[in-house]
């Protein structure tokens, strides 16, 4: 990391971007107080991740699922480990209760409560992770690539967890992702390149962006627009341009036919 | 080589109450050559799946047949000449890696087929081309990678033993674009060498779309659809009804239906704009004599 400012707004959904090994994951260790900056600060709701009394407040603010959180798991019962943060904040039991089920409804894992996580599949270990989040009721949730191994259908499914909960909660959301589909229902778009902030706005305005910028930046540019700069490339002239969706390229082509 | 499962079933933790069926009588032939993809939503069997297939675990019921032979019948030594035969890349290679430099790491399979240090080091460097990782890059220390560059060092490792078949597991989850055009573009040369085969499971249909010559779908257990890469698009109505498309399918089917005849096989960008381009310029798809 090199000279970050970046400014994330209570109730904001951020994705962050950019390549492998570009300080995705470094930044949100900073933001959830895993790692100290060497130089700079890091504010969240007013307390500086570098006091240690605070820490306690800190780790209860700010959910962090970092990468192969799916491998994490303390318990051999989903409902257990579950209940192992709000244990640990001393909640008396009923209250446990109510917060891992709660959390089990919220990622739609009801039917597993009494399962091994480790006996789930990928993409169910992911949720019943997250779940282990959200039964700590955190403000701020910082979830380091939590889609890799699922489908579409569940990847929309999870995001529409995660929205509904933002909702609910007032909460705030910071996701590391290279999922397109994704990042497009983001308020802002932070993109790294070796530790600094490259491109900082709205997903219209990064995917609005020209193609070898988005290469540079380890972002593959929409399948839609690929489709399209490669037929005005065989074409000789920009005769279909920018399109941003299926329908209208569809409309495009079938002007020049 | 042909394998064939037949009638496969699969429940993990049998007997117990935690048993659950990964696979239903799933009967299925791979056939040596051919470029699968096999995808499903989560919890489908497809990881199940391609485990029965590389013989790492055994079916509840049913057989995985290697040319016509039961695998749970071979001998020891058949069975260890199968699997010298057969790469297999799991999900998350990276954590497998054990050398303390990216030569040794890739190095591990060629030396144990007791190939002599000069072909070694040939092969080495082959595979970390084929991954897409400059030369120079065997120096390197395994623990100061990215994950994108462990990702490729981990199939550089199976790749350097030259399977006839690889049978891989999500290979490009958790890579940024590029790294996903590299892992692809490796897989894409690789499957069109003769008589290689490749079988790779993915979440992501562009993926698949992008090397497979036929594409098999799990629901539930049990296979659902099995298309090969040109009946793909005359299936779109089922598909569209219970998964996101790629992007290519939709427009396929958007300008088929308005009477356009494009090359059903034409499923990546790349193809599809120039079958698009082809057919403005008015010009006749190529006669395939």
């Amino acid at each position: 990391m090199q000279d970050v400012s970046l400014d994330i707004a209570g109730g904001e959904f951020l994705a962050i971007m950019g390549r492998n090994a570009s300080g995705k994951s470094t930044l949100t260790r900073l933001i959830g107080g895993l790692l100290l900056p060497y130089a700079g600060e890091v504010e969240v709701d007013g307390i500086n991740t570098r006091n240690p009394e605070s820490s306690r407040r800190l780790r209860q603010l700010v959910g962090l699922m970092l990468t192969g959180a799916d491998r994490q798991f303390v318990s051999n019962i989903v409902e257990e480990d579950l209940a192992f943060g709000p244990e640990n904040m001393g909640l008396p039991a009923n209250q446990i209760r109510q917060r891992v089920d709660t959390a089990l409804k919220m990622v739609a894992m009801e039917e597993f409560a009494k399962h091994p996580p480790y006996l789930l599949s990928g993409g169910q270990k992911a949720r019943i992770a997250l779940a282990g989040l959200l039964a700590m009721n955190p403000r701020y949730l910082i979830l380091d690539e939590p889609f890799s191994y699922m489908d579409s259908r569940s990847t929309v499914e999870l995001i529409g967890l995660l929205q509904r909960w933002r909702e609910d909660e007032q909460g705030t959301l910071i996701l590391v992702t290279h999922d397109q589909q994704t990042v497009r229902q983001a308020d802002h778009i932070a993109v790294l390149q070796e530790g600094r902030i490259c491109f900082n706005g709205t997903p219209e305005e990064l995917l609005g962006q020209e193609q070898d910028k988005l290469r540079q930046w380890g972002i593959e540019p929409p399948e839609i627009s690929l489709l399209a700069e490669e037929i005005d490339q065989h074409l000789n002239w920009p005769a279909v341009g920018h399109v941003s969706d299926s329908g209208q390229l569809v409309e495009r082509l079938w002007q020049l036919n | 080589m042909a394998i064939e499962l037949d009638k496969v079933s699969y429940i993990y933790h049998i007997n117990t109450p935690f048993a659950s069926t990964a696979l239903h009588e799933i009967s299925l032939t791979i056939f040596e050559g051919e470029t699968l993809g096999i995808t499903g939503d989560i919890g489908s069997g497809k990881s199940t799946l391609l485990q029965l297939t590389g013989g790492l675990i055994k079916p509840s019921g049913g057989r995985v047949l290697k040319d016509g032979r039961d695998l749970a019948r071979l001998s020891k030594r058949e069975l260890s000449a199968l699997h010298r035969r057969v790469g297999l890349v799991f999900q998350h290679p990276e954590t497998q890696i054990f050398a303390y430099q990216v030569f040794d790491e890739i190095a591990f399979g060629p030396r144990n087929a007791g190939l002599k240090p000069a072909a070694v080091t040939e092969r080495v460097k082959w595979a970390l081309r084929a991954v897409g990782l400059p030369d120079g890059f065997q120096n390197r220390h395994t623990a100061a990678l990215s994950a994108g560059e462990q990702r490729r060092v981990a199939i550089a490792g199976v790749l350097a033993s030259k399977p006839a078949w690889i049978l891989l597991d999500e290979p490009t989850a958790g890579l940024d674009g590029e790294g996903i055009s590299q892992v692809m573009a490796t897989l894409s040369a690789f499957g069109q060498q003769p008589g290689q085969t490749v079988v790779m499971v993915s979440h992501d249909l562009r993926q698949l779309l992008a090397i497979s010559d036929r594409i098999v779908w799990l629901k539930a257990g049990k296979v659902w659809l099995d298309l090969r890469r040109e009946e793909i698009i005359d299936h779109y109505q089922i598909l569209h009804e219970s998964a996101i498309l790629p992007e290519v399918l939709n427009v396929m089917h958007a300008l088929n239906e308005k009477g356009w005849q494009l090359d059903p096989a034409a499923l990546t960008p790349s193809t599809l704009a120039t079958a698009i381009a082809e057919h403005l310029r008015g010009e006749k798809q190529p006669c395939k004599d």
